[in-house]
Order: C-alpha cells, then sequence, then structure tokens
C-alpha cells in the first residue's frame, strides 16, 4: 500500500510541475498588466514602473544585484523559463508576493477566500452525499418504480441546468417572492454573503449562518446529486445482482440487512473515488454559485484577479487550485485501493 | 465464431472502399449464434439492429425531433423571428402581451427574437465545439491506442495535463488575453469564434481517453490481425478496421460534448467572458437580466433560461437513447 501511495505521489508531482509550467507561461504570454493602463495618462512613468514589477520580477529582483532599475531591465529580459524558474523558487517558499492592484499580500487574499469555500463544499458535499446515497440506493431497490422514474427525470433535469440560472431563480423565489408573499420586510433566506453583521449569541448566529448557506449550498448541491445519485444507482444495480447479495438472501438475512450491510458497503466504493474526484474541482469551481451569492471565496477572488488583469495574484491562484485537484485525484486513488482490497492486491 | 467475424471482415474489407459499413463489434460476434435459429428473421445489419433499438427509445426519438426542428427555425431568424434583433425604437421592459408574446427586454427589445438569435448561437456553438473535439480526441486517442509506448504515455500525460487545469480558469484568461487583439494569419477573432475554439481545445480529453480504451482492446483482436496479415498499412487498420467499431462510444460522447458545450458557453457568457454584444447568447441573455431578479421583470432571465433547459435536456435525452441503441447491453 506505502509503495503504492508513494508511486502515486510521485507521479503526481512531474504533472503538478508540468501544469504550472504550462500555467504561468500562458498567463505570461496572454496577460500584460499594463495593458489597462496603456492609455491612462494619470500614470506617471514611476506609477509605470511599479507597476511593471511582472510576475517574475519581484522574485528575480532578490537574485540580480545592482540598482532597481538595472534589476527590473535585466528580469524583464530574462527569457520565460527563467523568469518561470525564479517564480516557482518564491512559490515553493511560500513566498507569493503582494497583488498589482489592491497591494495586499496575495497569500493572505487566498487564505481567507479558502476559508469561505471550504463552508460552502463541507455544507455542500455533507448534505449532496447524504441526499445522493438514499435516492440511488431507493432507485436501484426499486427499480422501474415511480420515484425511480421521478429521480431519474430530476437528475436530468438538474444535469441540463445552469448552475447559474437556478441559482437566480433561487433568489428571485426564496429570498424575494416568499417574503413578498408572507408580508415581511426581510429575506427568508439571504442571498448576500454567509454572515449579518447583527446576529448576536451562538443560537442566532448559527441560526442566521443557516439562512444564509441555504441557497448557495442548494444551488451546489442540486448539480452534485444530480451526478452522483446517478452513478450510486448504477454501481448499487450492479452490487444488487451480485452473487454474495444472492447468497445473503439466500441464508436468510433481512431485506434490510442485505441492502445495507453487503450492498450499500459495497456499492459505496465507486461512488467514494468519483466524490474525492469532484470535490477536489470544487475548490477552484465555484466560480459562479459565489459570483451569483456575493461569498467572498475562491471562485469569486479568481473573477476580481482576472478582472484587474492581476496575474501577480492569477498564478498562485491557479497553482494552489490545481493543487487540490491533484490532491483529491491521489486521495481518489488511494481510497479505492483502501476501500477495495481486491485492487490493493494486483 | 470469432473466426467466422473476422473471415468477413477480410472479406468485406476489399470491396469496402466508399461506404464504411461498421464492422461487427465483437459482443454482436458471440451473440450471432443464438440468433441464428432455424426461424430466424431475415439477417440484418448493424445499422437496421442500431435503428431498431434507437426507435423504441420513445423520449430520444422526440428529442431529435424537437432539436432539429428548433435548429431549423432559429437557423432562419430573418424569417421566423418577429421582429429585428436591434429596433430603432427604444422603451421599457413590459412583460409578455400579445404582440410581444415573451415580453420586452429592458431596451424595449423583443424577447422572442432574441432567443431566437441565441438559440441559434448557442446551438451552433454547441455543435461546433463538439465535431472540433470530436476530431481532435479521436485522433489522439486512436493514436495513443493503437501505437502504445511512448507515444501512447506521451500523449495521455498531456491529456492528463489537460484535465488537471481547471476548463473555466483557461477560458477566462484565454479570453481576457486574446480578445480584442490582432493574431497573426487569422486577425481579430469574434467572441464567438473565440469560445468555439477555446471550448474545443478543452473537450477532447474525454473522447480522447474513450477512444484510447476501445482501441487498446480492439487492436487485439483477430481481424485486426487478419488486416494485418493481408497487408494494411497501420493507418488503414486504424482507420477502416478499428474506426467504425468505435464509432457508437464516439457518438454517444459526441452528444454529451454538445450538452456540456452549451451549457459551459452560456455560463461563460453569463460571467461576461463568453459571448459579447453585439452577438447574443442564451447565456448573455440572462447576464444582461440579472438586474431583474426579485421584480417582476424576472420574466427575463425565465424565460431564456427554460429555453435552454429544453435544449440541454433534449440532447441529454439523445444521448440517452443513442447509449442504449449503441450498447444495449449497457445499464447505465
Amino acid at each position: 500500500m506505502l509503495t503504492f501511495i508513494v508511486r502515486r505521489i510521485a507521479y503526481s508531482i512531474p504533472v503538478l510541475l508540468l501544469a504550472s509550467l504550462l500555467v504561468f507561461v500562458f498567463v505570461h504570454a496572454t496577460s500584460d498588466p499594463l495593458a489597462k493602463y496603456a492609455q491612462s495618462r494619470d500614470l506617471t512613468l514611476k506609477a509605470r514602473q511599479g507597476l511593471a514589477q511582472g510576475i517574475y520580477e519581484q522574485p528575480c529582483r532578490t537574485f540580480i544585484t545592482g540598482s532597481p532599475p538595472q534589476q527590473a531591465m535585466t528580469c524583464t529580459k530574462a527569457p520565460v523559463l527563467k523568469q518561470y524558474w525564479y517564480w516557482l523558487s518564491h512559490f515553493l517558499k511560500g513566498k507569493m508576493g503582494n497583488s498589482f492592484v489592491t497591494g495586499r499580500a496575495v497569500s493572505s487574499d487566498l487564505k481567507s477566500s479558502f476559508g469561505n469555500t471550504l463552508q460552502l463544499i463541507i455544507w455542500g458535499v455533507l448534505i449532496s452525499a447524504l441526499l445522493a446515497i438514499s435516492i440511488g440506493v431507493l432507485s436501484a431497490v426499486r427499480q422501474y418504480s415511480l420515484p425511480d422514474y421521478i429521480f431519474t427525470g430530476l437528475s436530468f433535469v438538474g444535469l441540463s441546468m445552469p448552475t447559474f440560472w437556478f441559482g437566480l431563480i433561487a433568489i428571485d423565489l426564496f429570498s424575494n417572492r416568499l417574503s413578498t408573499l408572507l408580508h415581511v420586510h426581510y429575506p427568508i433566506f439571504y442571498s448576500l454573503g454567509l454572515h449579518s453583521t447583527h446576529a448576536r449569541g451562538f443560537f442566532p448566529a448559527f441560526f442566521d449562518y443557516a439562512r444564509h448557506l441555504a441557497l448557495p449550498v442548494a444551488t451546489l448541491t442540486v448539480q452534485i446529486v444530480a451526478s452522483w445519485s446517478r452513478y450510486e444507482r448504477s454501481s448499487m444495480l450492479d452490487v444488487m445482482s451480485a452473487d454474495y447479495i444472492r447468497t445473503a438472501t439466500a441464508k436468510g438475512l433481512t431485506r434490510r440487512r442485505v441492502i445495507f450491510r453487503h450492498g450499500l458497503r459495497n456499492a459505496l466504493i465507486p461512488l467514494v473515488t468519483v466524490m474525492a474526484l469532484d470535490i477536489g474541482g470544487l475548490f477552484g469551481g465555484l466560480v459562479v454559485t459565489e459570483q451569483i451569492f456575493s461569498i467572498h471565496g475562491m471562485g469569486a477572488l479568481f473573477l476580481q484577479d482576472l478582472g484587474n488583469g492581476d496575474t501577480q495574484a492569477l498564478l498562485p491562484w491557479l497553482m494552489v487550485t490545481a493543487v487540490f485537484v491533484v490532491l483529491f485525484n491521489l486521495l481518489a486513488d488511494v481510497l479505492y485501493g483502501v476501500l477495495d482490497p481486491r485492487i490493493r492486491l494486483s | 465464431m470469432k473466426t467466422r467475424g473476422s473471415l468477413t471482415e477480410v472479406s468485406t474489407d476489399q470491396e469496402k472502399v466508399t461506404t464504411a459499413a461498421p464492422e461487427v463489434p465483437p459482443s454482436e460476434v458471440s451473440l450471432a449464434p443464438l440468433t441464428q435459429d432455424a426461424t430466424d428473421p431475415p439477417a440484418r445489419s448493424q445499422w437496421q439492429l442500431f435503428f431498431r433499438r434507437f426507435r423504441r427509445h420513445r423520449l430520444a426519438i422526440a428529442s431529435l425531433v424537437l432539436l432539429v426542428v428548433l435548429y431549423v427555425l432559429v437557423s432562419f431568424p430573418h424569417i421566423t423571428a418577429p421582429y429585428p434583433l436591434n429596433p430603432k425604437t427604444l422603451s421599457l421592459p413590459r412583460g409578455p402581451t400579445t404582440t410581444h408574446l415573451l415580453g420586452t427586454d429592458d431596451l424595449g427589445r423583443d424577447q422572442t427574437t432574441r432567443m431566437i438569435y441565441a438559440a441559434h448561437l448557442s446551438m451552433t456553438i454547441g455543435l461546433l465545439v463538439a465535431i472540433f473535439s470530436t476530431l481532435i480526441g479521436t485522433f489522439v486517442g486512436a493514436v495513443a491506442g493503437y501505437f502504445g509506448g511512448w507515444i501512447d504515455q506521451l500523449l495521455m500525460r498531456v491529456t492528463d495535463l489537460f484535465l488537471v487545469v481547471p476548463a473555466l480558469v483557461v477560458i477566462a484568461v484565454a479570453q481576457q488575453g486574446l480578445d480584442q487583439k490582432k493574431l497573426p494569419i487569422v486577425g481579430k477573432l469574434s467572441s464567438s469564434t473565440l469560445i468555439i475554439g477555446i471550448l474545443s481545445i478543452l473537450f477532447w480529453m474525454y473522447i480522447a481517453r474513450v477512444v484510447r480504451g476501445l482501441f487498446l482492446s480492439l487492436k487485439e483482436k483477430e481481424f485486426i490481425e487478419a488486416a494485418r496479415a493481408s497487408g494494411a498499412s497501420s493507418w488503414r487498420i486504424m482507420f477502416r478496421h478499428i474506426l467504425p467499431n468505435t464509432i457508437g462510444p464516439i457518438v454517444v460522447n459526441t452528444t454529451l460534448v454538445v450538452a456540456q458545450a452549451i451549457l459551459l458557453e452560456s455560463t461563460l457568457s453569463f460571467l461576461g467572458l463568453g459571448i459579447k454584444p453585439p452577438a447574443v447568447s442564451l447565456g448573455s441573455m440572462m447576464s444582461d437580466a440579472e438586474q431583474w431578479v426579485g421584480t417582476h421583470n424576472a420574466y427575463l432571465i425565465y424565460f431564456p433560461g427554460l429555453l435552454l433547459l429544453l435544449i440541454v435536456l433534449a440532447v441529454n435525452f439523445l444521448g440517452d437513447g443513442l447509449r442504449d441503441a449503441f450498447d444495449p447491453q449497457s445499464k447505465h
């Protein structure tokens, strides 16, 4: 098992390095932090030079001796690969530099955004997993029944719906129209941020938190449940037709015990893998949800940095999200081996 | 049984130059003797069997009809659209009336008309992206699966690399970088050309993986050995002998790419990173309408979204029906 994990990690590192090179070259080639200001007359030459301290320059300067203008000249003219090396060596030490636009440390922005996204992911994944497993098991155990058809239809709708549309409709109905319907002057479910400032005490604050989270988590959940429940249904169908299930039934176990002890436990293995893969993508993948519900998470941060043309902040963002994708890929592989001894042995 | 299959391959292979009739997939070969009874119905080609199974899938048929009719209707907007896209007189948004069935937007433009133009663009983008990415993916997958060795390793690592980088991000950065920029050879790209290009580059990996897997298993079959023994070149074996056998999964995956491409395009346009005015897509319509959430003008969000949902749902049902028809054993 250990060799397997080590081998998998060893394989992930070159992928990540290559991805980082690709991302660096890509961002380097397509973006120009000065482009926005090219027409601006307000910008003095000095300020422009300050802005020109690009993604590679800040780290690059530490490698080169001389006066700042000389350093800047040398750094801007360095070949892309060299610039990449300067950037990477700093990034690996945790030095991400400061944002061009806000001037804040990139790492602190990333940290706070990450916390917000993590809250969405934890609640979303918990609820989705519970729903998807229940729906999947129900649909599989009663295949071709009315509930099965309804859930199948709903999952098709869920997969065919743009996330942002569901989010907007949810805000329209549950944040605005519901209040009008109930003749109250506050939204029942909030559509902005994660907290209100006025909620004090543990229970009111938690209640307030729940009212903020309800709609974004629902938006996130609909998409995830639609695909996970299909997955669980088909793997449960596979398992339930296996010989050991027939054996379990034949030796007189109750139906409940057969389904949950012998069926579900085996049917969860493929789902867990898919879950791990999907969760890895969520760290950078909640752009739309966060944007609609004005939550300052990773996705919103990305859009902000992109709008600002803030390459200094974009690169670490891209790297951190890529690391999570790779990390959860790894986790999926390892989990698969842990849960299913047959894979480990072969 | 297998020899029977491979012998027919060799014999038909010589005449079959222009018509690319699908060869017998391995699963069908083993099933063939079961149906060869005394009461055997007349032999059916693979396509006939496919159409028989597909016809039974009513929802898929209905979806196909709906998509074709819809696409024809939106393809000729100067005939089917009730109003010009950009009328000279502008007014306030007004809800659905008898003259404007789906109301007008905040500039007084007829929403039905805009949705016709938008649906045309969205569907065309979905279709073209699916075609291009299938071409790339099939080629990469075929080469990797057939030749194996270091070529396979290299191509699959590249595929992994593309999968690691989040799609939305690449698109957004590329959009920002390439939009409004003059490029060599092609010149200035319109937002729709750009989005088709970027999405095609982002969707080929899934098809490449599927095709590679199929090629890996098919190249070991006897009929390929027979083809090689009779002196067919590698490329001929790949594209004339193996490829026709992989058509089912490829078509199914292409359909799924259509659905995903339409959804991703609308999402990007919603974020302001996709289709830009004067072009109009369903996503950009909803982006314009976002400000009306919770007001009595919210119909501007509902209608384009419903149309988009209908289109993508139909594509997904079609894909589902195709999968069942191509692979009767799959339970999905």
